[in-house]
């Protein structure tokens, strides 16, 4: 059974309902709607980032639901992207705004993962080149924030 | 990633990214760029432990200065009330303007200033700790601080006090009817001198206890001595009546009965997954401090009370409730401390086991001893002091934080 996605620029996808129900946003609508052949309008989410989206779902179709949150501390371990999805997710923010938007958490931590970890180990500077940011500061500013946060601690 | 995306996120995903990142991490972004110190910053400054800077006390003046440029953005601050200093602990509300989550430790504080900062109403505390250990110091949470609280109904979720001034049954029925949003209730006191003398006039009536219907309904965590409770066994001890008479005066059925209306509130605590229930007893230390004082007609009058009083907390045993709180399926830990009590018997154990399948049930014996001590020398008050010290010197101190953040 395949479902059809609209993108915000009016373009059709026609995907498996398998994969489009690893949107926990798009399985509630079906079930919310019943059998219908009725396309679903995203209208937060662009033909480019939707392609990415599908690709995804469609590569993960046969993962295991992801179970709530174990509960140990799953707080800054970020080195478990799979390789797949570590090269899939060179794109850029887009992709985590449609993981929240159509609710697809698995995505959504890997999109995350991935920003944390371009942030780790790099100066202020690297961060710069990387996000393509211009350096606003100037060096008294710099030094000022330095001083505050020296006393910023790890609770 | 390609662009200066990250500014573009909405606030709760930028708090996810964090979520893996570590401290220092946080310190590189805030100097990236002006928008990244805005949207970092105030996730660095969100905690401030005045506690761990007691390691660089001298240079306290330049901390200072630097929280009043970041106060504005502190919502949770940790003090010691030992180690911070007081200039700091009484300008707390000037300096940290937006915090709604407090956690204080430590042996002095003065109640007014507990009391001013509970009570003031421009932001709803969120979170109240306070572990006050020693029963030398000063209370820092009393009557009129858990009043306070009431003000706070909308937004209160943890409120735990350990070493809390004595608080009347009619005290926590008040709280726990008029906070609804409590996930933490944690209330585990200790008598002081001044209130010892004047107990006669401070008793609780337990039935205040339930006047009305508790509110908490969402709690999770739940420690409390509930306090004067009549048993049966503690009315025929005090008349000398003999226990082996199965017929039961008007007032031993009133006493089962008000056991069992408390148990009934708690039995509706469904969400429930630690419960204490202590009795009123860590006065020992207190014993100690009036023996150093040699105030001994004040011990002995202390050790009859202790004698007579202490079994007064809720009974835990199907006659007096137990079997009220069969919906308490969530319960993992049952810490009775003193009580005795406390699900002793074959026929309670077996129902607990059915009853509450994950608990782990937890006695603490912190009274024994004195007990031993009391009961054979009344006439030396100064020799066995120090045999109580393993027993009194960590009263506990679980913490159980539910409300983490950052």
């Amino acid at each position: 059974m395949t479902v059809i996605l609209v993108s915000s620029d009016n373009q059709d996808f026609k995907v498996d309902k398998e994969v489009a129900e690893r949107s926990i946003l798009i399985k509630n609508m079906l079930e919310d709607v019943g059998e219908s052949d009725s396309p679903i309008p995203l209208p937060n989410v662009t033909a480019a980032v939707l392609t990415k989206v599908i690709e995804y779902c469609e590569h993960h179709r046969n993962d295991p639901v992801q179970v709530p949150e174990e509960t140990d501390d799953p707080r800054k371990r970020s080195n478990d992207i799979e390789e797949w999805d570590m090269k899939f997710m060179q794109v850029d923010h887009e992709i985590i705004l449609a993981a929240n938007y159509l609710d697809i958490k698995p995505l959504l931590d890997v999109g995350c993962k991935t920003v944390a970890n371009i942030i780790k180990g790099k100066t202020p500077e690297e961060i710069r080149k990387a996000f393509n940011i211009v350096n606003d500061f100037t060096p008294e500013e710099e030094a000022q924030i330095k001083k505050e946060n020296e006393w910023a601690e790890d609770r | 990633m390609e662009t200066a995306s990250l500014i573009d996120l909405p606030p709760e995903l930028v708090n996810m990214v964090v979520h893996y990142l570590m401290l220092q991490h946080v310190k590189i972004c805030v100097l990236v760029c002006h928008a990244w110190k805005a949207l970092f910053q105030p996730l660095l400054w969100r905690h401030v432990d005045l506690t761990l800077t007691r390691r660089v006390h001298r240079q306290w003046i330049g901390f200072s200065t630097i929280l009043r440029t970041v106060g504005p953005l502190v919502q949770s601050v940790r003090l010691d009330g030992n180690a911070t200093p007081r200039s700091v602990q009484q300008d707390l509300i000037r300096v940290f303007p937006h915090i709604s989550s407090f956690e204080y430790t430590g042996k002095t504080s003065s109640s007014s200033n507990v009391n001013e900062l509970i009570g003031r109403r421009n932001q709803g505390w969120r979170r109240l700790i306070f572990h006050c250990e020693r029963l030398s110091a000063e209370a820092t949470f009393e009557l009129s601080a858990a009043l306070e609280t009431l003000h706070h109904a909308e937004t209160l979720v943890v409120l735990r006090m350990e070493g809390a001034g004595f608080m009347r049954n009619s005290t926590i029925g008040h709280m726990l009817s008029g906070l609804p949003h409590l996930k933490e209730f944690y209330m585990l006191g200790v008598i002081r001198i001044n209130t010892f003398r004047n107990w006669e006039e401070q008793w609780s009536d337990p039935a205040d206890l339930v006047l009305s219907e508790w509110a908490c309904s969402n709690l999770e965590v739940f420690g409390c001595e509930i306090r004067g409770m009549p048993r049966r066994d503690t009315i025929r001890r005090d008349r000398d009546v003999s226990t082996s008479s199965d017929v039961m005066t008007e007032e031993e059925l009133e006493s089962i009965d008000i056991q069992r209306q408390v148990c009934a509130q708690l039995g509706k605590l469904i969400k429930l997954k630690e419960l204490t229930l202590r009795v009123l007893c860590p006065a020992y230390q207190e014993e100690r401090i009036l023996s150093r004082l040699g105030q001994i007609s004040t011990v002995r009058k202390w050790r009859r009370f202790l004698h007579h009083r202490f079994h007064d907390c809720l009974a835990m045993s199907l006659e007096y409730g137990l079997d009220l709180l069969g919906n308490l399926k969530e319960l993992r830990r049952v810490g009775l401390e003193d009580m005795d009590v406390d699900i002793g018997n074959p026929a309670e154990q077996a129902w607990v086991a059915e009853n509450w399948p994950l608990a782990t049930i937890v006695h603490s014996r912190h009274t024994e001893a004195v007990l031993e001590n009391n009961d054979d020398s009344d006439q030396d008050d100064e020799s066995d002091d120090d045999a109580n010290d393993d027993n009194v010197s960590h009263l506990h101190n679980d913490k159980c934080d539910l409300n983490d953040e950052f």
